[in-house]
Parts: structure tokens; C-alpha cells; sequence
């Protein structure tokens, strides 16, 4: 009598713990290959902020959001043994997929061209106290440094929904992440860099009053000028990276302190020509 | 019995398995997805430490940049001094010579040197066409009855009006720029240059941090007061502005440092009248207070033959040249003119080339073998209960069900990160060839990361220890 009242029951329990546990081990790696994505996206936001500190925005040397968004596809969401090339593009899918980001009829969770979204924006900075001190606010304005340099790169992975599994068949989940890092330390591009920044000074650069004289005095024919006068020398400094000798590799000797370092650049303090002295 | 005793023992037997392997399912996906999020929460905190010290660098390697730019706008200024006081002595010493050369000496010297020689090289022939075209320039000039001194007599007021004017505002320009670069180094008594560059560092490095994940606190470590940029900063002034002077006629263009020249005739004209322009010019710093300008210049001619030019004449002129060109003890000197200034005859107040901010002397020997490495070190830390399954900052849009992601905040201590930006001065190649140290004139500095130092791992464990 007993047996048979508990005919059936172990197959009974069976499907009981199988409605619990495949739907679980069927949630398992699609958990998991969320978190992975994840991660990819976090370390693909690090990768487009850290572009920002050698390609600014707005310069010469941008990328383009078509350019991040290839580099950024092939570079941290493919297979960790594609090819990383310059100026690449995603040329073979399915051999540079990684295959894990896979729903279980194996179609991918990302497509890289409509998936992944990068940008690389500049956001600024309300004051400009927070850079330099109040003091030397003058000199900063005055060199026309940019202030908005906080590059920060945002990545959007938006995978694909997974038809047949609940409910990721009918939500659309989003991962944002981003990295901010401040970039552009003003460093010269060179010594005509230098140059431009001081002409474009206006209060601290009183040169530029002479300007007008010079204009005269510089374009009247050779008449009644000397011209030496008209020179160039007389339109501002002639070496932009002049030094102390002391501060090249292999030249001088010792430090920059003290009379005995002092190169021989100029003529020197001392005495002027002479008739005698000539 | 024995079959009878075998199935009553099986009955309900897999409910309690199954109940224990589901639980130990769930706790498996439990702990196996937030030590997945942790990855990623840690993940990110070492993001946020690598760009918060990179971007605290930024703030240092840019104080060295501005200071790098105010000292080249400091000496393009002071070069700016020198060339108009050049150019105003030359102007006046270019009226002096008009004044003290008629024209028709002028013209006796045209046709010597402008139109009886043949120049030997180039130099020569440079020479020779400048001076024919002062003198054909005069010529024209006064055909169509205009002379030098009418120009002159209207550019040299205006020049040294225009001078004193442009060295003044050059001289307070260099002042203010002065000032503020002492506000940027040595802000005040109480604070020194390190504190507040740290300060600053430290601010940037907050809102980049929480630009990222406001949970994420950042700190700085305390060795950025021996190694951070301001530590390897000092003031030259009084006689250590000798370098401000070095640069400064180095920069200058060789024409305004020494601008002699000389110009002779050769024997062969008809008449075989030598004619010699002789000057000399300097501009250079009696002390580091001092300009001064000068310029000589001498006119004369000679003649082995019987004939003589019309118009000359005959006397000596004090203090001219007699040691000069061509041996010509029989040479009439036409003119002889000299003209000097000094800046502060010609300016009401000039104080003199400024101090400026520069690498100290620790770091400024040439014979440095292991270069100083300023950098700035940064710890990012995030409390554990502030992390979520999500990552907090991510969207990740749930709705029903997927809630659950949401709901289970790690606990207790925190998650940590130390990152290190390294300060380097990085000059491109320079024309000259020449490979600079490192220094405050030229603003190439520029950051990586790199490793922390020992003491910022002894800080950094002294930190945990404490928390």
C-alpha cells in the first residue's frame, strides 16, 4: 500500500528539482558572459580615455568615433589573439569573434558594428582655479592654454537579445562605463610653439606696440635707413630655445649656479666697443 | 521484506539531495558572480587610480610648463629691451651721422663705393650694396627734395617715444610675470609651494575620480612633498640672475649683440679715391641691472693719386678710428660719430632683468647620471558596501526580474589601488643637434606612469594598517 502510494514520486521530485535547476544552469554562463562584457567594457572605456592623452580632441591628430569604435571592437572585444594593426578595420567576424559571447544556438551576443558604441568627449571645467592658482591666472589666460582637457571616453555595449531564454529574450540591457583623466600637459611642440604662444600675447607682450614702428622702419626701401635697422633681429628673440650652456648634454660643465658656469652665448656683461677696444 | 525495507528507504530520498545541491547551486552562482563584480569593481578602481595619478601629474607637469613659458616670455621681453634700445641709439646715431655728413660727401662716397668697386666675394658684395644704397637712396632722396634728417627728424622722436614706452611696459610685464610665478611657487607664509601644489593635484585627482564613480576617494601620498615638481624648484635672484642674463643674449640675434661692419672701395675707379665705412655696434649689460648700446662709426677716404675728390674735408676728427681697414696714415676722415645709451638714461625706471623660477640645485648639476624623477603618487579607494552587483555607476537597465543585480551590496572593508605618474621632461630633437637637460626655459614636460617608490609602498601599507 505504501509502495504504491509513493509510485512516482522520485520522477515527480526529479521534474520538481529540474524546473528549478535547468533554468538555473542555463542562467549561469549567460550571467557570467554579462559580467565578462562587462569587464571588456571597462577596460574598453580605460582604452578610449588613455587615446585622449596622445590624440587630443580637436587637434590635428582626433580620431574619429568610427576609428575608436574599430579599434576598440578588434582591440578588447575580439578574440585576445587577433591582430592588432594600424588603422584597422573588423575585416573577418567570425574568425576574430570571441566565441564564448555566444547565445546557445550560437548566433553572437555583439555585433561590432552596431553593438559597440565609443566616444571620446572633452568635458570642462567650471573655473580655473581648480588648474592653476588665482596668482598666475594672468600668465595662463595670457598663453591661451586650453582649459577643457578632461578627456573622458564612454564605451556602450548594448548585446543582443537572447531569443527563448527569460527574460533576456525580451529585456535590452545597456552597459555604460567611463574613464576620466585629464590630458594635455601643455607641452611645447617645439620652439615655434613657443613663439606663437608669446605673439599671441596681448598684455604681457608689449613687443607688439613696437610693431608699428618696426613696420615703418622695416619696409622703407633702402632710402635713407640703414639696413642693419631693418633686420630681422629686431622682431623678437632669434633662438627660441636658447639655453644656459650648462643645461646641454655635451656642452659646459658643472651646474648653472655660480659665475664660473655662465656660457659664452652673448657678448657678455662688461665693457662696449671702442675705438681702442675694436 | 528485504525488497519491502529497500523501497521504503527510497521514498522522498532525492527532495533532500536535490534541496541541498540547489542550495549549493545558488551559493555557487552567489559567490562565484560577485567575485566576478569584484573583479570588475577592482577593475575599476585601478582605472581610477592610474587616471586620477596621471591627471594629478597633469596639474604638476603643467606648473613646470607655465613656468617654462613665463620664462621665455620673461627673456623674449628682456630681448625686447635690448632691440629697442638698439634701435633707437642706432636712429639717433643714424641722425648724428647725416648731421655730422654733408651731402655731398655723400655723394663723393657714392660714387667711390657705390658704383668704382668691384667686390671680391660675397661678403663684399653684400657690403657694397647696402652702402650703395644708402647713398643712391639718398641721391633720389634729394633729387625729388627730401633728405635724411627730414625722415629722421620725425621717426627718431617717434621711436624713442614708442622705445620708452615699449621698455617700460616690457619691464612691468616682467615684473608681473615675476610675481606671478612667486605666487605660484611660494603662495605664502604659511603655505609652502609643495603643499599647495599637492593641494591642487589632489583636487583635479578628486573630480576625476568621481567623474568615474562617485564612491571612489582618492588620496595623495604624502611624498609628493620631497618628489613632486615643486620640490625640485627654486628662486634666482640678485647675482644668480646671471643665467636670465646668459639666456638672454643668447637669444638675441647676432646683429643686435655685435653689429660691426666695413665697407672699402677698391683701387679702381679712375679717380683711385679708397673710400672706407667703418662702424662698430654693440648692445650688451654692464651689470645685470644695465643696458647700454653703442654705436661708432667712421667715414673717410684716401687716394694714392694727384687727384682729389671736390669736395672734402681736410682735418682729422677727434677720436676716430685710426687702426682700422686698410694701413692709410694719409686718410681724411669725412665724419666720425658716436652714440651711446644707456636704459636708464633712456627709460625713467628700469629694474633690471627679474629673477626667475628654475630647476634647484640639486637637480641642476650637468653631472647628474641618474636623472630626478618628480612624480606624484595616488591611492583610490572604494568602501565595500558601496560596490553593487552592477558596478553602481553602469547602467545596465534592469526591469522584473533581472532587479536582482541590484540588490546585494558587498560587505565590509574596501577595495584599493596605487597608481604612480611620473613627471619627464621629453625635448623633441633639437636643430642644433644638441641634446638638452632638463629644465624651466623650454616647456617639455610631460607624464607617464610608472612605478611608486619604496616610500610610497611603505605609506600605502602604513595607510591599510591605520584604516
Amino acid at each position: 500500500m505504501k509502495l504504491r502510494q509513493a509510485k512516482g514520486q522520485a520522477a515527480t521530485e526529479f521534474v520538481v528539482l529540474c524546473a528549478a535547476l535547468v533554468p538555473l544552469l542555463l542562467l549561469f554562463p549567460v550571467v557570467y558572459k554579462y559580467l565578462d562584457i562587462m569587464q571588456a567594457t571597462e577596460q574598453a572605456s580605460r582604452y578610449v580615455a588613455f587615446e585622449g592623452t596622445v590624440n587630443l580632441v580637436g587637434t590635428y591628430s582626433e580620431k574619429s568615433v568610427q576609428t575608436l569604435n574599430t579599434e576598440v571592437a578588434r582591440r578588447v572585444f575580439s578574440r585576445a589573439d587577433a591582430q592588432v594593426i594600424t588603422s584597422d578595420g573588423v575585416s573577418d567576424e567570425a574568425s576574430e569573434r570571441l566565441p564564448l559571447w555566444s547565445d546557445v544556438r550560437g548566433r553572437p551576443m555583439l555585433e561590432p558594428e552596431t553593438s559597440i558604441g565609443s566616444n571620446l568627449d572633452l568635458l570642462g571645467f567650471n573655473t580655473v582655479s581648480r588648474l592653476v592658482p588665482a596668482g598666475s591666472y594672468l600668465t595662463y589666460s595670457e598663453f591661451g592654454f586650453e582649459r577643457n582637457r578632461l578627456s573622458v571616453g564612454t564605451v556602450s555595449v548594448a548585446p543582443n537579445r537572447l531569443p527563448g531564454l527569460s527574460p533576456f529574450d525580451v529585456v535590452n540591457p545597456t552597459i555604460n562605463r567611463k574613464t576620466a583623466i585629464l590630458v594635455d600637459a601643455w607641452t611645447a611642440a617645439g620652439p615655434g610653439d613657443t613663439e606663437m604662444r608669446f605673439g599671441n600675447m596681448t598684455w604681457l607682450n608689449p613687443l607688439g606696440l613696437a610693431r608699428p614702428l618696426f613696420d615703418i622702419v622695416g619696409t622703407l626701401p633702402d632710402l635713407v635707413s640703414d639696413p642693419m635697422i631693418t633686420g630681422d633681429g629686431f622682431r623678437g628673440p632669434q633662438a627660441w630655445d636658447a639655453l644656459p650652456l650648462c643645461r646641454y648634454q655635451d656642452r659646459g660643465a658643472g651646474n648653472c649656479t655660480g659665475s664660473g658656469s655662465s656660457g659664452s652665448t652673448g657678448t657678455g656683461s662688461g665693457s662696449g666697443p671702442g675705438p681702442e677696444g675694436a | 521484506m528485504r525488497q519491502s525495507t529497500f523501497k521504503a528507504r527510497q521514498r522522498g530520498q532525492l527532495l533532500p539531495f536535490a534541496s541541498a545541491f540547489l542550495v549549493l547551486c545558488l551559493a555557487l552562482f552567489y559567490f562565484a558572480a560577485n567575485t566576478a563584480q569584484m573583479g570588475i569593481e577592482k577593475t575599476r578602481v585601478i582605472n581610477a587610480a592610474d587616471a586620477a595619478a596621471y591627471s594629478a601629474g597633469i596639474v604638476q607637469a603643467r606648473s613646470l610648463n607655465l613656468t617654462a613659458y613665463t620664462n621665455r616670455a620673461i627673456i623674449a621681453n628682456q630681448v625686447g629691451v635690448a632691440q629697442m634700445l638698439t634701435l633707437n641709439n642706432e636712429l639717433n646715431h643714424l641722425a648724428s651721422f647725416y648731421s655730422a655728413t654733408d651731402a655731398s660727401v655723400i655723394e663723393v662716397l657714392g660714387e667711390g663705393i657705390g658704383w668704382a668697386t668691384i667686390p671680391t666675394n660675397a661678403n663684399e658684395l653684400d657690403r657694397y650694396t647696402k652702402h650703395a644704397a644708402i647713398t643712391a637712396g639718398s641721391l633720389v632722396a634729394q633729387f625729388y627734395g627730401y633728405s635724411p634728417e627730414m625722415f629722421l627728424q620725425y621717426i627718431v622722436p617717434y621711436s624713442n617715444y614708442i622705445g620708452s614706452v615699449v621698455i617700460t611696459a616690457a619691464n612691468t610685464a616682467s615684473t608681473i610675470m615675476e610675481g606671478q610665478m612667486r605666487m605660484l611657487w611660494e603662495p605664502g607664509a604659511s603655505i609652502v609651494g609643495e603643499v599647495a601644489l599637492a593641494e591642487r593635484s589632489l583636487r583635479i585627482a578628486q573630480e576625476v575620480a568621481q567623474t568615474m564613480d562617485p564612491d571612489i576617494r582618492v588620496e595623495i601620498s604624502p611624498t609628493v612633498v620631497t618628489s613632486g615638481a615643486a620640490s625640485m624648484v627654486r628662486r634666482y635672484a640678485d647675482d644668480d640672475r646671471n643665467r636670465v642674463q646668459e639666456v638672454v643674449l643668447g637669444a638675441l640675434a647676432p646683429e643686435i649683440v655685435n653689429r660691426d661692419e666695413n665697407a672699402y672701395s677698391q683701387l679702381t675707379n679712375p679717380l683711385g679715391i679708397n673710400t672706407g665705412l667703418e662702424r662698430r655696434g654693440r648692445t650688451y649689460m654692464t651689470d645685470l641691472d644695465t643696458w647700454q648700446a653703442d654705436d661708432y662709426q667712421n667715414y673717410r677716404y684716401w687716394s694714392p693719386s694727384l687727384f682729389r675728390p671736390r669736395r672734402t674735408r681736410t682735418t682729422s676728427i677727434e677720436g676716430a678710428w685710426t687702426t682700422l681697414g686698410p694701413d692709410d696714415t694719409e686718410a681724411t676722415y669725412l665724419s666720425y660719430v658716436h652714440n651711446e645709451t644707456t636704459i636708464n638714461e633712456f627709460v625713467a625706471r628700469y629694474s633690471g632683468l627679474p629673477s626667475i623660477y628654475d630647476l634647484n640645485d640639486e637637480h641642476d648639476s650637468a653631472s647628474t647620471t641618474t636623472p630626478f624623477r618628480p612624480g606624484v603618487t595616488v591611492v583610490a579607494r572604494k568602501a565595500k558596501d558601496r560596490t553593487k552587483t552592477s558596478g553602481h555607476v553602469a547602467s545596465i537597465t534592469p526591469s522584473g526580474r533581472l532587479d536582482m543585480f541590484e540588490a546585494t551590496p558587498a560587505q565590509g572593508d574596501e577595495i584599493s589601488a596605487m597608481a604612480r605618474a611620473q613627471i619627464i621632461f621629453n625635448r623633441p630633437a633639437r636643430d642644433d643637434g644638441f641634446v638638452e637637460r632638463p629644465n624651466l626655459y623650454n616647456p617639455y614636460w610631460t607624464v607617464r606612469l610608472a612605478t611608486p617608490t619604496g616610500a610610497d609602498y611603505l605609506y600605502y601599507a602604513a595607510r591599510r594598517f591605520w584604516n
